[in-house]
Parts: structure tokens; sequence; C-alpha cells
């Protein structure tokens, strides 16, 4: 499998299947990011392929300061912020993103070897998690989902939010540390049977 | 002796990248004594674990809709004969346009002299920087148009009054704007709100027959000349009825307006359009840069676009 640097040197001398393999390579994490800005998954996914297209037209731009993996998440980044201004002015203000909305956050198909009690244990256990989420400072939630939910390395996180490393380090513990204080203190998160794994 | 303050980030970055054997051994030789830390290492796996089955799966038609998309613009690109890449064929057209323009300027004069353009222009006195006219195009062309030029102006002096009392009328309309007159002369007979009006212009002369009102109603801006401060050049200010400058067209115009920009050849620079601005004027779009955002206004009247941005 080629690494993220030699697909985008193909890419840029216009190979197609090498961009695929970029797209491949990138495609949940862009995707889950634009479903958490828009909060709706047919949204979200034509925002994703903008954001791939956007990329693959833009790659002449594209010199390597950073890593393919972020510059891609700041442009699908900008790509849903540009898209909810728009929806935010067309709509009247309404906000178009509803982060309680269990369905947006989470396609998974039901798992056949879940019961019944143990399914709706693990959605339980993934509703606190979201929860606490959200009850997080700006500051910790974000660097919570870039390397939890975005699976970014402390290395691309301190790029993105141009950061120290031991700075990001340090913040990723104090948010967990956060979080797990809201666990303890609202529902049975830890105290619950059911296994996620 | 480690604490469990540093405890905490050697077990939260445990979770995430390999620990130096130093790192490991002090570490666990704290867990070994501490069952708090013992305890939040736990608390912090469950956590972990329950993370990694949030995400959504991407839905399987995401990767073959890329490059569905990427393969029809190739095909796109290929097949489009568009003037827009070469500078060569523009300026062809400058030429032509640069022309009727000039026809256009005899008449204006013509009007001027007669007084009739004083409140226009004066207003205009102050007015930012015009989309600008190429005025070396112009009066290089102007020789071209005289015959032309004279034919228009003897068509009725009549007429040659009419068509500026009818710029004249919008006069309560929002601002005075300034058109460059090359592409107020571009206008087809009949406005059409695409951008595709520059286009189909390109193989026709300015139509003897067309009436110069219909300028009120052109769509301006599909060729948006560089526009800066030091080429700020003769251009003549005519207020129409409205320019409505269409969203595609606005956003042709930046784009061509960021590839004059840009060093050699690279890939079309990707533009995003915001929408309308909030007062109306002018279409916004993000213009992503590198590892940046550049916004820019592009306005409705045709005058320059603008970087909004640092």
């Amino acid at each position: 499998m080629s690494t993220e640097l030699e697909l985008v040197r193909r890419a840029k001398e216009g190979d197609e299947q090498a961009f695929a393999g970029l797209v491949e390579q990138n495609q949940s994490r862009i995707y889950n990011l634009a479903l958490r800005m828009t909060g709706n998954p047919d949204d979200a996914l034509e925002l994703s392929q903008e954001a791939f297209f956007n990329a693959w037209r833009g790659l002449g731009k594209f010199q390597g300061e950073s890593s393919f993996a972020t510059w891609l998440y700041r442009l699908t980044s900008n790509v849903c912020i540009d898209f909810l201004r728009r929806e935010k002015r067309r709509s009247g203000g309404a906000p178009a993103v509803s982060l309680d909305d269990e369905e947006a956050y989470t396609r998974e198909v039901p798992d056949e070897r879940y019961s019944p009690q143990r399914q709706v244990e693990a959605d339980e256990t993934r509703r606190l998690i979201r929860a606490g989420l959200d009850a997080l400072s700006e500051e910790h939630r974000q660097v919570l989902e870039l390397r939890e939910l975005d699976g970014f390395s402390y290395g691309q996180i301190a790029r993105l939010l141009d950061l120290e490393e031991g700075t990001v380090k340090s913040r990723i513990a104090r948010a967990r540390l956060a979080l797990r204080k809201y666990l303890v203190e609202n529902g049975n998160f830890f105290t619950s049977s059911s296994s996620t794994k | 002796m480690m604490n469990c303050d540093q405890a905490l980030e050697l077990i939260s970055a445990s979770l995430d990248e390999s620990l130096t054997p130093a790192e490991r051994q002090a570490l666990d030789s704290h867990l070994a004594d501490c069952p708090a830390c013992r305890a939040l290492l736990a608390d912090f796996q469950k956590m972990n674990d329950v993370f990694s089955t949030l995400p959504a799966a991407p839905p399987a038609g995401l990767s073959q809709g890329v490059m569905d998309r990427i393969a029809a613009q190739k095909q796109e690109d290929a097949s489009k004969v568009t003037p827009f890449p070469s500078k060569k064929p523009r300026r062809r057209r400058w030429v032509r346009w640069g022309a009727a323009a000039a026809v256009f300027a005899v008449v204006i004069l013509g009007a001027g002299r007669s007084g009739m353009l004083d409140v226009l222009v004066s207003r205009n006195a102050g007015a930012a920087p015009p989309a600008v006219s190429d005025t070396a195009e112009n009066s290089a062309a102007e020789s071209d148009a005289a015959d032309a030029a004279s034919r228009r102006s003897s068509a009725g002096a009549g007429d040659a009054q009419s068509p500026i009392q009818d710029a004249d009328v919008p006069q309560s309309d929002a601002a005075d704007q300034e058109i460059s007159l090359p592409e107020a002369a571009a206008a087809p007979a009949g406005p059409s709100g695409t951008g595709a009006a520059g286009q189909s212009g390109d193989d026709t002369a300015l139509p003897a027959d067309t009436p110069l009102p219909t300028v009120n109603a052109l769509t301006v801006g599909t060729e948006t000349p560089d526009a800066g401060p030091e080429k700020n050049g003769t251009s003549l200010t005519i207020a129409p009825a409205s320019a409505s400058l269409t969203e595609e067209a606005a956003e042709t115009a930046l784009l061509t307006y960021l590839e004059e920009g840009a060093p050699e050849g690279g890939a079309l620079p990707t533009v995003v359009s915001l929408g309308l601005s909030s007062d109306g004027t002018g279409w916004l779009f993000a213009c992503e840069a590198g590892d940046g955002v550049v916004h820019y206004q592009v306005p409705c009247d045709g005058s320059a676009i603008v970087c909004l941005s640092d």
C-alpha cells in the first residue's frame, strides 16, 4: 500500500487512481467531519464529495507544507462552514445542525450479534459519551474529536491547531479527565455492563 | 517518583502513542502503588473503546461518486471550447469590443459636449477604482471604428440623445455604477442573464441595430479585466437600470481574475460561493489558497473584484 506521500506525488501528476487511493484513505474521516458539522447524512455525503473534488482540482496548489490529510481536513471544514452559512442565510437564521440528532450521528447498521438488551446499553453508552463531548469546553472537545474521532496523531493535531505537540498531549489528557468527570456524574457510563467491542 | 498529575499525561498518551521504555517503567511503577490512577486508566480505556464505535461508515458510493465527478470534469475540460483559458482570443475580443466601445465613446462624448452627462460624470468623480477598460486597445481600435462611429451618430442626432436619456433614467438607482466600456458594448441584442453573454458575442461585431439602452440590462463581469489602481484609465460612467450579475457569472469572473494572478498555470483555483452579500451589492466567494482561505467579493455592478481577506 502506497504511502500518502507517494499517492500525492502521483495524483499531482494527474494519476486518478492514486487520487482514488487518497480518497479511500481519508473518506471515513472526511465524511464524519462533514456529518458532525451538518448533522445530516445527505449533506455530509455531498459535501464530502465536493471537498474531495475541490482537493483534486486544487492539487496544484498543495505544496506538501502540511500532510495531505490535514490539508484536506481544513478544506472540508471550510466547505462545510460555507455551506452552513448559505443554509443559515436561506432559512433566515434557523440552525441546520442539531447535535442532539441521534440519527445523524450514528448510521451504523444494527449488529445482529447483539441482543436487544445489549444493543440498548451500547446505544446508551454512545449517547452518554456524545453528551459528554458536548458538555466539554470548545478547546477540549476539539482536541478529543481530532484524536478520537478523526484519528489524527498528536503531530497532525499540533499542525492543524497551530500548537506545540506537548500542548496537544497535555490538552488531550485534561480533556479526557474532564470527560471522565462528566461521565461519572451523569449516568451509568462506567457501571453499565455492555461490551462495545 | 511520579505524581498523579504526571501520570495523568502518560496514561492518556499510552492510549494514543507508544511510551518510551523509561516512560513505561515510570508509569508502571506508579500504577502499582496508585489505585486511583489504575481506575483512571481503566476509565480512559473504556472511553477510548466507545469512541471507536461512534464514527459512521461512509456511504458506499462516496468514493465512486468522487471519481465519477473527476472523470466528468476531465471530459468537460477536453470537449469544451472555451475562450477563457488563453489570452489571445480575449485580446481579439477586446479589439472588437474596443471598436464598439469607441463607437459608444463617440456617442457619449457627443452627448457630453452637450452637457447631458455632467451630472453622471461628476457623481462618479470620487468613485472606487472602476472595472477598467483597456484604454490602449480602445484607442487602437478607435480608428477602425471611425466608420461605424459616424454611421451610428448620424443614424439620427435624435437617436444619439435618447439612449443617453435612458441611461440617465436610473439615477434613482442605488449607486452610480461604472461599467468598463468593452463589456457595455458587448451586449448582444437583448439582455442575457447568464455568463454565456460574453461568449455568444465573440463571433459577431456589434450589430448596427443593437439598441444602446440594452447595456442597462447587461450581464457584466464575464470578462472583468485586471482591476488594479495602477491601471485606472479613463472610463466613462454610465448608470445602468440594473446590472444583473448572476452567481455563475460572478464565479467565472473571479476564476478569470484569479487565473490572471496565478503563477505558471496550475490547477484552477477552487472557489466556493457564499452567496449574495448582505447588502446585495455583490457575490461573496471563499477561495481555498494552500492552507488558508481568501475571501472575495464580486460586485454586481461590474466594478473591481475586491479581496476581503488580509
